[in-house]
């Protein structure tokens, strides 16, 4: 797999602050990024600074193997983004916006204007005026308008502000159908939750700084599960278990354990005379993973 | 860089601002012109007759039967009546006669009688007028003009331009007799008694040495050597309108072209604080810059489309209300003839079209367009503020009447560019009215202007910093 997009220890200057410390991370086609953090942490000045919208300060971008710095025109062929909301001529409709985005790149047909209006679904109110629009529904066009010239690289900056739990769910459809047409997708967001199902990386930045980028099904993998155990009484539990779990109520226990070693501890509570009625695996969230390995810095 | 600019001009013209003024513009000019037709007077014989006796029973109520007014309004009342009776055509030569020459029989005749004179005064002053009314029995204008042409020869010069002025007062009366010319209350016959009134004026500064004069009074040379010629070529081609006399829709279209008028500022201005600002806060420079442009094409895409929607602007608002204007003077036609134009440099006429008049004036106006439009620019660019750079650039627009004022005290004001930027005043080799300002220093601070706003445009935009919402 090719990478489609580099950052290279990215650095920027406001005046003397220095609010970005070398950030660094790679894109491939097909995957999905999701780039996570609280708000300013940095997130949409990296996003800026990779669509050349701010100057760089130190550090190097390159997309498709192009230098953002020298070699813009042809490097930026190949984004689609939104940056922190749509940005879209309000008293134009929604096709009226989208001839003109599509006026800026070469060979894109009507056909290719109809293609993203039906994959956002916005066939009904394409001829709209953008201002009667919901939030939305600005941002399907907007992305509908990022991805007019079939882009290698989609950036989207917190796409999912302001959208309604059905709206996140039909974003995420639509980011995952793109991923697997070899899209690489850089996605941010203060809120992870929303992400993980279907982000395959994670990266997260605070304060300007990368703390981690790892796969998602990796991070999963190294943390402890979760095992809800219920149970005829917790009396005594404290003799019989180390200090892994929690009392939820007077029958049940939460136990945070290997995945490999939950048997072993059931037949430790059997032997000490406790009856067990049910053990359930809890999922992990992303966001309890990343509580976990970053020493219980919460992400929000 | 088409594309851009194809683009940009997309956009502004789906914008309902333009469309506004301009109808706007069409609405005030139709309004103006209905007004002018309403505020038009009655100039009825009899409604002259009832405005003067109305006038009279005022000045009786107030025991002023007695005054020179009483006497001049009771003067109008018979000279209108007099009209009215014989059923005078008002431009015809006689009615000129009667309201020129018989009038003033009239008015001495009735000032007398009003202050109650020595009765052998007002009996002379009687057969004056009386043989003056008998004269329009066999009415012969010819035969007057020739009496004021023996008046004029006999008339004692002691100086060289007291008979120059004769002369060609003669000259202009016989020209008269010639080409069949009455003294009439019509264009013509006005042309020709202003020209001799300005040729006196004339004949005064004539020969007058150029570099001894004042600025002011070579100025006025100039003006008056341009109108003297002007006229002098217009007796010999036998034209006689011009704008001196009377100021045609032909006139006042070119007059339109070479000063952008104060709508036209308006779009102008507004649309240069806007095209950019806009598009910063409402978010969209951003999608416009991660398209694949250089920020330099992307800027200038912008200048170009608002030049282009201001000259575009400029001629379809001049063409609208000259055309309503033609409309309500009913001599829209006038604006496919010719005007004299003089050359103040070959100091020779020259006939040219009244289009291409306009065409050449918009021309000498155009840096005033291009300065104001790219200064607001600029401004917009560099604050991205609106309301700041509309601001300053109305502030502009009207600092050229204050700093004309303050010109006197410091004359390095006469570099500011709202006093260079209009360039037609020196159309056909004419000078400004104010000393300080002429043609090349007004040509070199449009250009310095001009490139140090378009450099200053170009470095800011490319090093703009996109700030976080």
């Amino acid at each position: 797999m090719s990478k489609v997009l580099e950052v290279k220890n990215l650095n920027k200057y406001f005046g003397k602050k220095q609010v970005l410390h070398d950030v660094s991370f790679d894109l491939e086609e097909g995957e999905i990024l999701g780039f996570i953090g609280p708000n300013g942490a940095g997130k949409t000045t990296t996003i800026k600074l990779i669509l050349g919208l701010q100057s760089i300060s130190k550090g190097e971008v390159f997309i498709n193997g192009y230098n953002v710095k020298k070699d813009f025109s042809k490097a930026i062929a190949s984004v689609g983004a939104i940056v922190e909301s749509p940005d879209l001529y309000m008293y134009l409709t929604g096709r009226q916006n989208l001839k003109l985005m599509s006026s800026y790149y070469k060979g894109i047909t009507k056909e290719d204007i109809d293609r993203v209006i039906k994959l956002v679904g916005l066939e009904h109110r394409i001829d709209d005026k953008v201002s009667k629009y919901s939030l939305g529904m600005r941002q399907r066009l907007g992305i509908a308008a990022s991805l007019l010239h079939k882009p290698k690289l989609l950036i989207l900056d917190e796409p999912t502000n302001g959208l309604d739990p059905e709206g996140i769910k039909e974003m995420r459809e639509l980011l995952k159908n793109l991923a697997k047409k070899k899209i690489a997708i850089l996605i941010s967001s203060h809120n992870l939750s929303e992400l993980e199902s279907f982000i395959t990386t994670a990266c997260v930045i605070q304060n300007g700084k990368v703390i981690s980028t790892s796969s998602v099904k990796k991070l999963k993998q190294k943390s402890t599960t979760t095992f809800k155990i219920d149970l005829n009484t917790t009396k005594g539990i404290d003799k019989v278990l180390n200090d892994n779990y929690e009392i939820i109520d007077e029958d049940s226990i939460e136990l945070y354990v290997e995945k490999e070693e939950i048997t072993k501890y059931i037949k430790k509570l059997i032997d000490n005379k406790y009856d067990i009625y049910q053990v359930v695996k809890e999922e992990l969230s992303l966001e309890e993973a990343f509580i976990q390995m970053t020493g219980g810095n919460k992400i929000d | 860089m088409i594309k851009a600019t194809k683009n940009e001009l997309y956009k502004i013209f789906h914008k309902k601002f333009i469309y506004l003024v301009l109808i706007i513009t069409v609405v005030f000019t139709i309004l103006f012109g209905v007004l002018d037709v309403l505020s038009n007077e009655d100039d009825s014989y009899d409604n002259n007759i009832n405005m003067s006796k109305h006038s009279m029973e005022i000045l009786e109520t107030n025991g002023l039967a007695t005054s020179s007014d009483y006497a001049y309004q009771k003067s109008l009342v018979e000279m209108y009546t007099l009209l009215k009776d014989r059923n005078i055509d008002p431009k015809s030569p006689e009615a000129y006669y009667i309201q020129n020459t018989l009038f003033s029989y009239i008015n001495q005749y009735n000032l007398l009688l009003v202050e109650n004179d020595i009765k052998e005064l007002i009996d002379n002053a009687k057969i004056e007028m009386d043989k003056s009314i008998k004269r329009l029995d066999n009415f012969d204008w010819k035969e007057l003009v020739q009496e004021r042409i023996n008046e004029e020869q006999n008339q004692k010069c002691t100086d060289q331009n007291c008979e120059e002025i004769k002369k060609e007062t003669i000259r202009v009366l016989e020209y008269r007799i010639n080409h069949d010319i009455p003294f009439t209350n019509t264009n013509a016959s006005s042309y020709i008694e202003e020209y001799i009134s300005l040729y006196s004026q004339y004949i005064n500064v004539k020969d007058s040495n150029d570099e001894l004069l004042n600025y002011n009074d070579l100025y006025e040379k100039k003006q008056l050597e341009r109108q003297i010629s002007e006229m002098q070529y217009m007796l010999d081609h036998e034209i006689y309108t011009s704008s001196f006399t009377d100021a045609n829709t032909g006139n006042k279209m070119i007059d339109e072209f070479s000063y952008p008028n104060v709508m036209i500022a308006i779009v102008v201005i507004v649309l240069s604080a806007t095209v950019v600002s806009e598009e910063f806060s409402k978010g969209t420079i951003k999608q416009l810059l991660v398209k694949p442009f250089s920020r330099n094409k992307i800027i200038i895409s912008k200048m170009l489309a608002v030049l282009i929607t201001s000259i575009a602007f400029t001629f379809a608002f001049n063409i609208i209300s000259t055309v309503i204007q033609g409309i309500f003077e009913g001599d829209l036609i006038t604006i496919f003839g010719n005007d004299i134009v003089y050359n103040f440099n070959t100091k020779k006429c020259i006939e040219i079209s009244y289009i291409m008049e306009s065409l050449i004036a918009f021309i000498y106006a155009l840096p005033m367009i291009i300065l104001l439009g790219i200064f607001v620019f600029a401004l917009s660019t560099i604050t991205t503020n609106a309301p700041f750079a509309l601001g300053m650039g109305f502030g502009a627009y009207l600092s050229e009447s204050v700093f004309q004022l303050l010109i006197r005290r410091a004359s390095l004001i006469s570099y500011a560019p709202t006093l260079n930027y209009n360039l037609s005043p020196y159309m056909f080799g004419g000078i400004n009215s104010i000393k300080e300002l002429y043609l090349s220093k007004a040509i070199a601070v449009d250009l310095v202007s001009f490139v140090v706003l378009f450099i200053l445009i170009i470095i800011v935009f490319n090093k703009k910093d996109i700030k976080n919402q």
